[in-house]
């Protein structure tokens, strides 16, 4: 497939023969005494960098009766730190022209600001300040957890999908294991947690050497490594900081019902299957990969815009995940048109990819210009590069993924799609959300 | 991957101060171009006034001739059509809003990408073929919109305010139609609202990217040059200010309350439209250090998001404040939001926030620019709009010199707080 695709683009491909190297890409790697990494990438298309910092936690560290608990302590590192107010960071940050906000996730907690580059020493240093100092209020905490509160109502509680995705995962995975838990938490433990719980999480999980600094933009590498040096190095590498191991547990053929108001009938499947970082066969990952583009298109095309039966079809494989994930399949049926209708549809489909792989060859190579020129479009944002910079490097699988991507992608065949599609998707255990509409009156 | 990535790296260093260039094809399109280096791709974003203000009667009109843009054209059926801009990694789009009709393209530059992303970008916008299968699968899918548009409280609330600040005026209808209004659509209607509207006379093209301007000119010629030459849209009405308060509650099964506050607005060449840019980012557009995310957000806790902006089409919009939170805070938290507006109105603002928001404005606006897609946002409001080619150059300029008085005269001019529109979408029972 690849030297099809060179062709096509009329490149060489001796020219793609050489290894990866980051120093061409305008990339800088180090690491501090006290465990700090940073990488650095320049971008001198404006004069404005983003800085990102990520710690190695998120809600797959997490256990009930404190879930959520890394968001909350993401909302409350705004709340002032022994140097700076409630709110000053933001203020400060604001007042030197910084867009600012902060992310948690599953895997990751990380924070940024995107600033003019004359003010790269401020961004560092002051979201240094925040990695220790920071003073936990009881008043703060209170109007922060009802501010949180109101934030899962408004995504999740006030959303019929969205529900649907939380009892998704709730049945997919173990409770004992990572990825059962929403990442915002479930309210009850939002209501619950003290502030001690959230000072527990911040001393064990916010130190040098479980972060990633990451600056993309027109900044200098020395100068950015120098700062981090000058502002984190005074920290000590924490002992006690082991890599916690919580893989997720999935579990296969569970399913939920859920009746809610809503106007729009929702249903979503999960299959378990590995990530890229857990899998044995790492070429079975881009596969997998490589299934959800196909599977996306073609269903999009046959029940979307053919049979007319679906109004919307989603697919999703989370490729960069910690731990053993899920690959998803999710639909709105067409007016009139059954779940057991669709669900039938989506089986043979899928069967059919199974039989006979060459009759994806043209999604295949589509797929690939596609993925080859969606690599250039997302440097148009330093914040895309920033962030997969950032979480490759925090869930520990390298940032040359990054630069590997396109090429791994590229060397994945139709039958090896097919093959992936035989061995995981197998519908008789696959996990499922049925939304049935109960109307808005 | 790798040639590429030379490549970026070549050129990378290249860093020019934006240079906005303008033209009008021979057609009557006005041309805006900002020629960017480092990455090999172009973006092209064409803008009519072709949008759900030129529905008339026929609500959903304009975005379903949206819709079916790229299903067919003379020479290609819709599958043909995706796969030439796949095949290719080409990124082909068309949504509707009120004003503007956007058909746009991200397409890499080298060759022979280019060309074929282009001519199928052509072709789909000049030689559309609409056929009812497509439009009969359209209807259905806007009447699913429309279905899930009414289990979402914010989208609700949005419907319902747009109903009642714009009242008999264009802009009021969604512009997904109703369920009614979309029946009665027809094939003839969708070309005839095509024939009349993607037009040369009524498009400004924006492109941005590393392309020369031979070839933009080129390009843009290329694309003129098949569509009929027409006449611009006409001009809508300005809105009508409101006469009196209304307290409109609607009642829905939700946990919060989302609470819509505001009333007549502007047009982005309203004489005070830089102070109350400045205004309103100050009060409610700047995220968490604006006065009213601190009123309620970082004082009280009572919402996740609160925040304030105008609208800024042709004709005047809106202003709005708009917050949302569990169903019993709802009286507090819109007290709290009218008593902030109405401070803010009659109390200029003290010399440190003005600094601040300035600050922030001006320290920040290298970000505005940033990418190419930022770029390509502005190119087209400045092209849609009719503004200045300097309005970037000098909108820093125009921002520094604003008092604190200013802002309070043109939010006392402007804002009548006894005429505001105060509307809940929530459960009270």
């Amino acid at each position: 497939m690849k030297a099809l695709i060179l062709l096509f683009f009329g490149l060489s491909q001796s020219l793609f023969a050489n290894s990866l190297d980051l120093v061409e890409q305008g990339i800088t790697q180090a690491t501090l005494d006290n465990g700090l990494q940073i990488v650095v990438k320049i971008d001198r298309r404006a004069p404005v960098f983003i800085s990102q910092l990520w710690y190695k936690v998120g809600a797959s560290d997490e256990s009930r009766p404190t879930t959520g608990v890394s968001h909350m302590l993401e909302h409350m590192m705004f709340k002032g730190t022994h140097t700076y107010k409630a709110g000053e960071f933001s203020q400060i940050i604001a007042r030197n022209g910084g867009d600012e906000n902060a992310f948690t996730s599953k895997d990751f907690t990380a924070y940024y600001q995107k600033m003019h580059r004359s003010k790269l020493e401020l961004a560092i240093k002051m979201e240094a300040n925040r990695m220790r100092n920071l003073t936990f209020s009881d008043q703060e905490l209170a109007k922060e957890r009802q501010v949180v509160i109101e934030e899962r109502r408004m995504r999740v509680e006030d959303k019929p999908n969205a529900k649907v995705y939380e009892n998704l995962r709730l049945i997919s995975f173990d409770e004992k294991g990572a990825y059962h838990s929403p990442v915002i938490g479930f309210q009850k433990d939002l209501e619950t947690y003290s502030l001690n719980d959230l000072r527990v999480w911040y001393e064990k999980y916010y130190a040098p050497n479980n972060a990633t600094l990451v600056v993309v933009g027109d900044v200098d590498a020395n100068q950015v490594i120098a700062l981090a040096k000058q502002y984190f190095g005074v920290y000590a590498h924490n002992p006690n900081i082991k890599n916690t191991k919580n893989p997720s547990i999935a579990h296969t053929g569970k399913s939920r019902i859920l009746k809610l108001k809503a106007e729009l009938p929702f249903y979503a499947l999960s299959f378990p299957v590995p990530s890229l970082k857990t899998i044995k066969d790492k070429r079975n990952a881009y596969a997998l990969e490589m299934l959800g583009y196909v599977l996306d298109n073609g269903l999009s095309k046959s029940l979307i815009r053919n049979q007319q039966i679906a109004s919307s079809i989603g697919v999703g494989y989370l490729l960069y995940d910690k731990y053993d994930t899920l690959f998803t399949l999710s639909f709105i049926p067409a007016k009139g048109v059954s779940n057991d209708t669709m669900l039938k549809a989506i089986k043979a489909q899928v069967t059919e990819l199974i039989n006979n792989p060459e009759l994806i060859q043209g999604e295949l190579t589509r797929t690939k210009a596609r993925l080859e020129a969606d690599f250039v479009f997302e440097q148009d944002q330093i914040s895309t590069q920033s962030y997969y910079l950032g979480m490759l490097t925090t869930v520990g699988l390298g940032i040359d993924k990054m630069f590997t991507y396109v090429d791994n992608m590229n060397s994945i065949s139709a039958s090896e799609v097919s093959a992936i599609a035989k061995q995981y998707l197998n519908f008789n255990q696959a996990n499922s959300v049925e939304l049935i509409p109960q109307g808005v009156k | 991957m790798r040639v590429l990535i030379l490549f970026l790296m070549l050129v990378s260093s290249a860093q020019a101060k934006l240079d906005i260039q303008y033209w009008t094809t021979p057609e009557g399109a006005k041309v805006f171009f900002a020629q960017t280096k480092g990455l090999p791709m172009l973006d092209i974003q064409l803008n009519f006034d072709a949008a759900a203000s030129t529905d008339g009667a026929q609500f959903g009109l304009a975005s379903l001739t949206s819709a079916l843009l790229g299903s067919a054209t003379e020479y290609q059926n819709e599958e043909q059509i995706i796969n030439a801009f796949e095949s290719v990694g080409a990124q082909f789009s068309a949504s509707s809003l009120k004003d503007m009709s956007i058909v746009s393209l991200r397409t890499l530059t080298r060759q022979p990408i280019l060309k074929k992303s282009l001519d199928t970008f052509t072709q789909v916008i000049t030689q559309p073929r609409f056929i009812q299968t497509y439009l009969t699968r359209e209807k259905r899918q806007t009447l699913r919109a429309i279905e899930a548009a009414k289990q979402s409280p914010a989208s609700v609330a949005s419907k319902a305010f747009a109903e009642v600040v714009f009242a008999d005026h264009p802009y009021a209808h969604a512009k997904i139609g109703t369920t009614q209004s979309v029946d009665q659509i027809s094939l003839k209607d969708l070309k005839q609202h095509y024939q009349r509207y993607y037009v040369a006379k009524n498009l400004t093209i924006a492109l941005v990217g590393d392309i020369s301007r031979v070839q933009a000119k080129q390009i843009a010629r290329q694309i003129s040059h098949g569509l009929n030459v027409g006449a611009k849209a006409k001009t809508n009405p300005m809105v009508v200010s409101l006469q009196k308060a209304q307290i409109i509650h609607i009642e829905f099964p939700s946990k919060q309350t989302h609470l819509l506050i505001g009333q007549t607005g502007i047009n982005r060449s309203h004489p005070d439209y830089y102070t109350l840019y400045l205004g309103n980012h100050i009060f409610g557009g700047s995220g968490l250090t604006s006065i009213l995310s601190d009123e309620i957000r970082e004082q009280k806790g009572l919402a996740y998001s609160a925040y304030s902006y105008f609208t800024k089409m042709k004709s005047n919009g809106f202003f709005m404040m708009r917050m949302q939170t569990k169903n019993d805070q709802a009286d507090e938290a819109k007290k709290i939001a009218i008593q902030t507006l109405k401070n803010f109105r009659n109390n200029a603002i003290d010399a440190q926030k003005l600094q601040d928001g300035k600050d922030n404005i001006i320290g920040g606006f290298a970000l505005e620019t940033a990418s190419n897609a930022n770029i390509l946002t502005y190119l087209s409001i400045i092209g849609f709009y009719d503004l200045p080619l300097d309005y970037l150059s000098s909108f820093t300029d125009k921002i520094k010199d604003i008092s604190a008085e200013d802002i309070q005269k043109s939010y006392k001019n402007l804002i009548d707080i006894d005429k505001l529109i105060i509307l809940s979408v929530g459960a009270t029972k």
